[in-house]
């Protein structure tokens, strides 16, 4: 049993000199600190697991784990370990279900993450939270996951807004660097935003780490040519939360209602624009009744139909321009059209031709 | 000699498609290319103009105006039918004239059997519709004797044989376009359902004389021919092309023998000076040109409101009066006259029929009444929009669940 500790405590050990005991969750490190490597055993030993519960750890741990040899030791070690970091029972089970996708962690590796994480000043529950929300994390490398998170640090994501990002985007934690550096790198070259501005934008919309790096950029441009916006504003205003449909959904319809304008090149408008953090910082239904004054229904209408135009831009823009027979067909609105009369003329003897055929078969003209 | 035949020799080849250099010229681009579309100006004019008169409801409008149109199929009688209609209806389209008259009749049976009616009908936008209400009060006799004439107001409206498919409130599905038949008809016309109205306001009966004083591009003369109720049909526009285009327009969906002189007529003159026939028709039909608000937004070209339009925009209320006033003198005493265009504004539309019936009683001596159509309220409001704001006639809204429009309509009775 003495043999196969070390590598147990190994990381716990590590931990204790890293560990700035913020939260009181963290009993792991207080206890170790004050007793050594043998209180791990006194406080293990209150806590002894009955043998039904480790059934349960193995159990869910053998649900999706390929590794059918675990030690009954070894599990017990490891529960133990989670307890001492202030998980209970239920939790322990529910975190051993949390698999990725490929491959799965080993005991050590997925104590480690743990404790990695609990480091970062997140609670049990939301450490818990970030792994259920991506359970890849369990695969990245305790360095790799210390070197990422300096990294977000780096970007300005300081005590507090970083623990933020990481429970709302806990993906986060899986993009390798330098993803997260072209992404940035958009943000400032292209779309002209200050290092600050970035920050913001990570903090408040860590999404976008994940978006296609055409789809941010022409996000940004229909809202900076198109709509008229500033980096500033455009941070103010969550922009990058929405998807583009959203935006163009939400612009055009209030453009087509005739509540917003894109300002001139001196920033002027005929009329009052909303302000942008209500246009796209709020739900459907407030954005309805307060700025657009229009009921659900047209929204789902408008929704339907534009994304109808669009789909047909497109298709002309790819060059089947061979609508033109369909559209003289729905044509009934008083437009002046004015063909020449040669063209008139042999449209009507085309027309009598039909009309001989016609009186062959006299019979069936009432229908 | 030898010199010019080689030039001759040397010269390019002209190719059908190649331009002679002499046809070339630079485009100018700096002082007369027009700065803003028409399509901005008209939007401009509007905004302006239909935000006063319409107050809070002009967003709405404008957004319909805006967004895609709507379209009805009306079925052509004279071709095989059956097999677009059972088309039409698995699209899940409606006819929306008969689905009117059911539901009409359905409340006049509710009212004979004197039970108090559920009141289904729920999100319209008219106010004025009260009066056709079926909730009668227990003890208002004078109220009831009202309402069941306004009852009977609707079951006098005669349904003619047209039938009209149209998709339901909210659903944007489109019509296929027109198949020929196998006796080389097309099946449907496809139009804006709000121009219908019109015709229907009409209500032609059987053996009736019909003037349709501006015709083209045909929806309406169509509409017209296929109720088989006009015992002589003229059909007037000023400009040829459009009456050629009426030509196609009929002679690809109504039979010959319904086209012959005896029964169709389609003259190609000037509405203002229909004096040649005074006092000859049952019905006459004025729908005139006007701004043509959703293709005037739409559409840059041929568009109304280009700079060099202006004069020609501005006078069209008297160019709308004119014809109505012909339209008019050329109604018999007590024959009936619909005016209508598919503009929102004031302008051309009250003011020119209420000033038409002015100049009629002031010049003419001919004196005329406007009737009611608020009924046309009650029947339609489940496929239209209506406005309640018009001091005369009827007025349909565009709105996006319901896209049709807009169509004013008023109709007029010459008594003497």
């Amino acid at each position: 049993m003495r043999l196969v500790l070390p590598y147990i405590l190994q990381p716990a050990v590590s931990l204790l000199r890293l560990c700035p005991r913020r939260h009181a969750a963290c009993k792991f490190g207080s206890t170790a600190s004050a007793e050594g490597p043998e209180g791990l055993f006194s406080v293990a030993g209150n806590v002894r697991p009955d043998w039904k519960l480790q059934d349960q750890f193995r159990l869910s741990i053998a649900k999706h784990s390929r590794q059918t040899s675990i030690k009954d030791a070894e599990l017990d070690k490891a529960a133990e370990s989670f307890h001492e970091m202030g998980f209970t029972n239920n939790q322990i089970i529910q975190l051993f279900k949390i698999q990725p996708v490929s491959s799965a962690p080993t005991l050590q590796q997925r104590l480690a993450i743990v404790s990695e994480l609990l480091l970062l000043n997140l609670s049990v529950d939301k450490t818990l939270k970030v792994l259920k929300g991506s359970p890849d994390v369990l695969k990245v490398m305790t360095k790799t996951l210390k070197d990422r998170v300096e990294h977000l640090r780096r970007l300005g994501l300081g005590e507090g807004n970083l623990q933020k990002v990481i429970s709302q985007c806990p993906t986060i934690l899986t993009l390798p660097r330098k993803s997260v550096d072209a992404t940035v790198r958009l943000l400032k070259m292209r779309c002209l935003f200050s290092a600050q501005q970035v920050t913001e934008i990570l903090f408040t919309t860590p999404n976008i780490l994940h978006e296609v790096h055409q789809d941010l950029e022409f996000k940004f441009q229909y809202a900076y040519f198109r709509m008229g916006i500033k980096q500033q504003e455009a941070v103010k205003s969550r922009l990058f939360r929405n998807t583009i449909t959203e935006i163009k959904n939400r612009h055009i319809f209030l453009e087509r209602l005739g509540k917003y304008q894109t300002p001139d090149k001196k920033g002027q408008t005929l009329i009052c624009n909303p302000k942008f953090k209500h246009v796209f910082g709020v739900s459907e239904d407030i954005f309805l009744t307060k700025i657009a004054h229009a009921s659900a229904e047209e929204y789902q209408v408008f929704k339907m139909l534009l994304a109808r135009e669009e789909a047909e831009e497109e298709d002309n823009t790819e060059g089947t321009s061979g609508d033109e027979e369909t559209a003289s067909d729905y044509e009934e609105s008083d437009e002046e059209e004015e063909d020449n009369a040669e063209g008139t003329s042999g449209d009507e003897e085309t027309d009598s031709d039909y009309d001989d055929s016609d009186d062959e078969t006299p019979e069936r003209v009432e229908p | 000699m030898a010199l010019a035949l080689l030039l001759w020799l040397r010269r390019p080849r002209v190719g059908p498609l190649r331009t002679f250099r002499r046809f070339l010229y630079k485009k100018k681009w700096a002082t007369t290319l027009p700065r803003i579309p028409c399509t901005k100006l008209a939007l401009r004019n509007f905004d302006m103009n239909y935000s006063l008169q319409f107050g809070d409801r002009w967003p709405s409008i404008r957004i319909g105006l805006l967004s895609e149109q709507k379209y009805c199929a009306l079925i052509n009688n004279f071709a095989q039918t059956e097999k677009v209609i059972q088309e039409l209806e698995l699209l899940n389209a409606k006819d929306f004239i008969y689905e009117s008259r059911q539901r009409s009749l359905a409340l006049e049976l509710v009212i004979a059997a004197g039970s108090s009616p559920k009141d289904e009908r729920s999100g319209c936008l008219d106010v004025q519709d009260e009066e056709l209400r079926p909730d009668v009060p227990i003890d208002g006799d004078g109220a009831r004797a009202e309402h069941t004439q306004t009852v009977l107001l609707q079951s006098s409206f005669n349904y003619p044989r047209i039938k009209c498919y149209t998709f339901s409130k909210g659903d944007i599905s489109r019509f296929s376009p027109a198949r020929l038949d196998s006796m080389g008809r097309l099946s449907h016309y496809l139009m804006d359902a709000a121009s219908l109205l019109p015709v229907l306001a009409l209500d032609v009966q059987p053996g009736d004389e019909v003037l349709d004083l501006c015709a083209a591009p045909g929806g309406k003369t169509l509409a017209l021919l296929q109720m088989e109720r006009c015992r002589h049909l003229t059909a007037n526009d000023l400009s040829t092309s459009r009456t050629g285009r009426l030509h196609r327009v009929i002679q690809s969906y109504v039979p010959r023998e319904l086209c012959a002189p005896g029964s169709l007529r389609i003259t190609c003159c000037d509405g203002r000076d229909w004096a040649e026939e005074e006092s000859t028709y049952d019905k006459v039909l004025v729908d005139v040109p006007c701004t043509t608000d959703r293709h005037s937004l739409l559409e840059e070209e041929n568009n109304i409101f280009h700079k060099m339009r202006t004069k020609e925009r501005q006078s069209l209320p008297m160019l709308q009066l004119e014809l109505l006033i012909a339209g008019l003198l050329a109604a018999k005493p007590t024959g009936d006259v619909v005016y209508s265009t598919c503009s929102l504004s004031q302008l051309q539309n009250e003011y020119v029929v209420e000033r038409a019936v002015e100049v009629l009683a002031v010049e003419y001596g001919v004196n005329v009444r406007i009737e009611d159509l608020s009924f046309f309220r009650g029947l339609f409001q489940d496929t239209f929009y209506f406005f309640d704001g018009c001091r005369v006639g009827e007025l349909v809204l565009p709105h996006l669940t319901a896209n049709f429009g807009p169509m004013y309509f008023c109709k007029l009775r010459r008594i003497t």
